[in-house]
């Protein structure tokens, strides 16, 4: 303070106390301002290891100067709050992303399970009875329509007619076991579901409560309170896509990606599960707000909960679906052949029989009763030796048969058609990994960016630390000062202890 | 500029994936395939199975399609050799006999001699090969010939077996075609009229009544032992047939598999390369790690 100044302007018979009064409220006020930002930087640095924690800063602000005769005269300064350093937006681009990551991440863990039901063969090596050793689907069609090519040669041999019975139980067998296997990996993902169900319930209540403590807090620091909603949304951003969409009073809405509302200020709409019962959800887990059946929005919204939904409702079926007809197709082309020919009952003068019955891959089976002698071999009646018919079965793996035989499988032989269908099965798992580790790098690249202006750095807060020390240090030297000031002034200006 | 202060786990993430780098490799190192599930290489995936479909159908015809009908065509064969020698031996026999000079036993006893040469011929007609008849047409588990009444009791299909490649190659003759040609007489008949032609003469004392009628079945058996040539090298021509299939699918065989290798087979010098670089890639980053630490500015303000 300038007290030349002061002293032309001031009636110079005023005492100097209310001068000393008002440093000496000053030095007290830099005091618990210095003290109120030291509590920041400890707060900051005992949340420092918090990656949902965004770092505070204090708000210095100089005080209203005093007013008196026309000469303002300051007050000091005051810490007025404290600012939650964040950015919005780019923690909702976080949030989306990490929706798309964790959905991209669900699927690709769930296909790789599926694809895994679909082994690749590497071995060229056969058994004793000539069969493969590969247990994959394309090999054990080969061994079957093979064992029909080795039965021509010799059509009464019973050796033969065995390998074809067995090389046909291996077969319906196969495609049986894929089949218990798919329904199993949905069932799997299926049994997850009410599980996150519960998790999204919890989380959006939790949200819904925050908003109404924000909103209770008025004008107060919020800091922490939104740090604290803003991880329960990625939290919530993992498991479904939502959209946020502010309203006043700091207030947050939460819907989902499709527009279902989850959190509307205080209150949070809980979902519920069920059991579909016709379409893609047919017997499995529905998810339903109120009235309205959610299943697909969530399905096609991202999330872990979205990620496992597309596979258990879109991927599964199809790759079901594809399976189903391929053993249908087969099923039809068995059985139209055998009954062309003749089998050995009787006098060898009889049309062959069903051989294979069933709807699809889980329960295509040897129609009972059906023994090694109803195989059809001959194209002759009465010839039990001739073995034509066995030779179309063989040939059922050729290119040429696939029109005649085949048109349900889009007139491809059966190698052809399962090799399509793998293809298929392993791009889309493939290409579902490259997105994901796109995504993923984004992420990263994403929360680098939030972290580098959020998160706590222990150095900035040790400098900022030793700042406010210095401060207050220096505070506390004019306090002390002052006090020796106003000791003298109210000893008459001698220089005693009080 | 302010940098992430989380950035070690920037480093933790890098870290781990080279874990599942190390990972991937070692199981392709282990199993020698390059492709172990769909999403490695999709269309390889689908290739290897086409390749192998048509591998083990060249497989299945070169180990068991083609010995049992190699077997089958040989015993069928060597059948057929010993009708012709057995046929030569009876139009030796036959004509010198008819030659006039002969006694009444000269004659019994070609006659004896002619009934013997067309039992063992019945017997050669009702070979079997591993409880199959090879000359009963599609009829393969009845006996041929009748061998009191020398009817056929078999049919006339022809069998046949498929190559790989689309050949259909016939296996069998039946035994009308070879034995007992409807208009002739073939083998059957006209050895049994020279067997009555023989036995009447035996009694008469010569062969004067039936000398024309045993030429003109002279002329008959040679022509019937002819078609019998003929038709044994069918079956020889059906048997190098088979071989040369063997042979083509087995070279397919090789082709398809030297295919399906180059395709599927992990390159292990490669593999070795890449591990050895992210193994170092990994001892790397965890030196970072552990020596970045965790120090900040209060470890240096006193």
């Amino acid at each position: 303070m300038d007290t030349r100044d002061f002293r032309q302007q001031v009636d110079p018979g005023r005492t100097p106390m209310a001068t000393i009064n008002n440093a000496w409220n000053i030095a007290v006020g830099a005091l618990q301002a210095d003290q109120a930002a030291l509590n920041v930087v400890a707060n900051n640095i005992s949340n420092a290891n918090s990656t949902t924690y965004s770092r505070q800063v204090s708000d210095w602000q100089e005080n209203t100067p005093l007013n008196i005769n026309g000469i303002a005269y300051g007050t000091g300064a005051s810490v007025t709050g404290v600012t939650s350093i964040r950015d919005s937006v780019l923690e909702k681009r976080i949030d989306q992303q990490t929706t798309d990551a964790s959905g991209s991440s669900a699927r690709l863990s769930a296909l790789d399970s599926v694809q895994q039901i679909f082994t690749v063969p590497t071995s060229t090596s056969t058994t004793s009875s000539g069969t493969s050793t590969q247990s994959d689907l394309s090999s054990v069609m080969t061994d079957f329509f093979n064992t029909y090519s080795t039965l021509e040669s010799a059509p009464t041999n019973t050796t033969y007619r065995t390998n074809v019975m067995s090389a046909a139980s291996t077969l319906t067998q196969t495609f049986n076991n894929i089949a218990k296997d798919l329904t199993n990996e949905r069932n799997t993902l299926d049994n997850q579901v009410s599980s996150y169900v519960t998790q999204i319930n919890s989380l959006t209540k939790a949200i819904a409560t925050l908003n109404n403590e924000i909103q209770q807090a008025g004008t107060a620091n919020t800091g922490t309170l939104e740090d604290q909603r803003q991880a329960d949304i990625k939290s919530l951003s993992n498991l479904i896509g939502v959209s946020q969409i502010s309203t006043e009073n700091n207030g947050l809405t939460i819907t989902t990606s499709s527009g279902a509302v989850l959190v509307a200020g205080g209150s949070a709409s809980t979902l519920t599960t069920g059991k579909g019962t016709s379409g893609a959800t047919n017997s499995m887990t529905t998810i339903t707000l109120g009235t309205t059946d959610l299943t697909s929005d969530l399905t096609n919204g991202g999330g872990t909960l979205g990620g496992i939904l597309t596979v258990r409702d879109q991927d599964i079926p199809s790759v079901q679906n594809t399976i189903d007809t391929l053993a249908k197709g087969i099923i039809s082309a068995v059985n139209t052949v055998n009954a062309a020919g003749y089998d050995q009952t009787g006098t060898g003068t009889s049309h062959g029989i069903a051989m294979l019955t069933g709807t699809g891959a889980g329960d295509i089976a040897i129609a009972s009763g059906f023994t090694s002698t109803n195989i059809a071999a001959s194209g002759v009646s009465g010839s039990t030796g001739d073995g034509s018919n066995a030779s179309t079965m063989a040939s059922l793996l050729d290119v040429s048969k696939a029109a005649t035989y085949f048109s349900s499988l889009g007139t491809q032989t059966p190698v052809n058609y399962y090799s399509a269908f793998i293809t298929n099965l392993g791009s889309t798992v493939s290409q579902v990994n490259t997105t994901y580790n796109a995504q993923s790098a984004s992420l990263s690249q994403l929360q680098s960016q939030r972290n580098s202006l959020s998160a706590v750095s222990l150095d900035d807060e040790a400098a900022s630390l030793q700042v406010y020390q210095r401060s207050y240090q220096a505070a506390s030297k004019v306090f002390s000062i002052l006090n020796t000031i106003l000791a003298a002034s109210i000893n008459l200006g001698t220089e005693t202890t009080v | 500029m302010r940098v992430n202060p989380f950035y070690t786990y920037n480093l933790a993430s890098a870290l781990s994936s080279t874990s599942a780098t190390i990972d991937k490799l070692t199981q392709q190192i282990s199993s020698g395939s390059r492709v172990n599930s769909l999403s490695d290489d999709p269309v390889a995936a689908a290739q290897n199975d086409q390749i192998l479909s048509q591998l083990a159908k060249d497989d299945t015809f070169t180990s068991k399609t083609s010995t049992q009908v190699e077997g089958m065509l040989t015993v069928a064969d060597s059948a057929l050799s010993s009708v012709v020698s057995q046929l030569n031996t009876a139009l030796s026999v036959s004509t010198q006999g008819n030659n006039g000079t002969n006694s009444s036993n000269n004659l019994q006893a070609i006659a004896e001699q002619l009934i013997g040469i067309r039992d063992e011929v019945i017997s050669l007609a009702n070979t079997s090969y591993l409880g199959q008849y090879i000359f009963a047409g599609g009829k393969t588990s009845t006996i041929p010939y009748d061998p009191t009444t020398f009817t056929y009791n078999g049919d006339q299909t022809t069998t046949s077996i498929t190559t790989p490649n689309g050949q259909i190659i016939q296996t069998n003759i039946p035994g009308t075609a070879i034995f007992s040609s409807a208009t002739t007489g073939g083998v059957l008949g006209t050895l049994s009229s020279l067997i009555t032609n023989f036995q009447t003469a035996a009694t008469a004392g010569s062969t004067s009544s039936v000398g024309s009628s045993i030429a003109s079945e002279i002329t008959q058996l040679t022509a019937a032992l002819n078609g019998v040539s003929a038709q044994r090298t069918t079956l020889d021509n059906s048997l190098s047939r088979v071989q040369n299939a063997v042979t083509a699918a087995s070279s397919e065989a090789t082709q398809l598999l030297s295919a399906q290798t180059n395709l599927m087979q992990a390159d292990l010098g490669q593999l070795a390369t890449q591990l050895s670089t992210t193994k170092s890639e990994q001892t790397a980053l965890s030196n970072v790690l552990a020596g970045l630490g965790s120090k900040s500015l209060f470890d240096y303000l006193s």
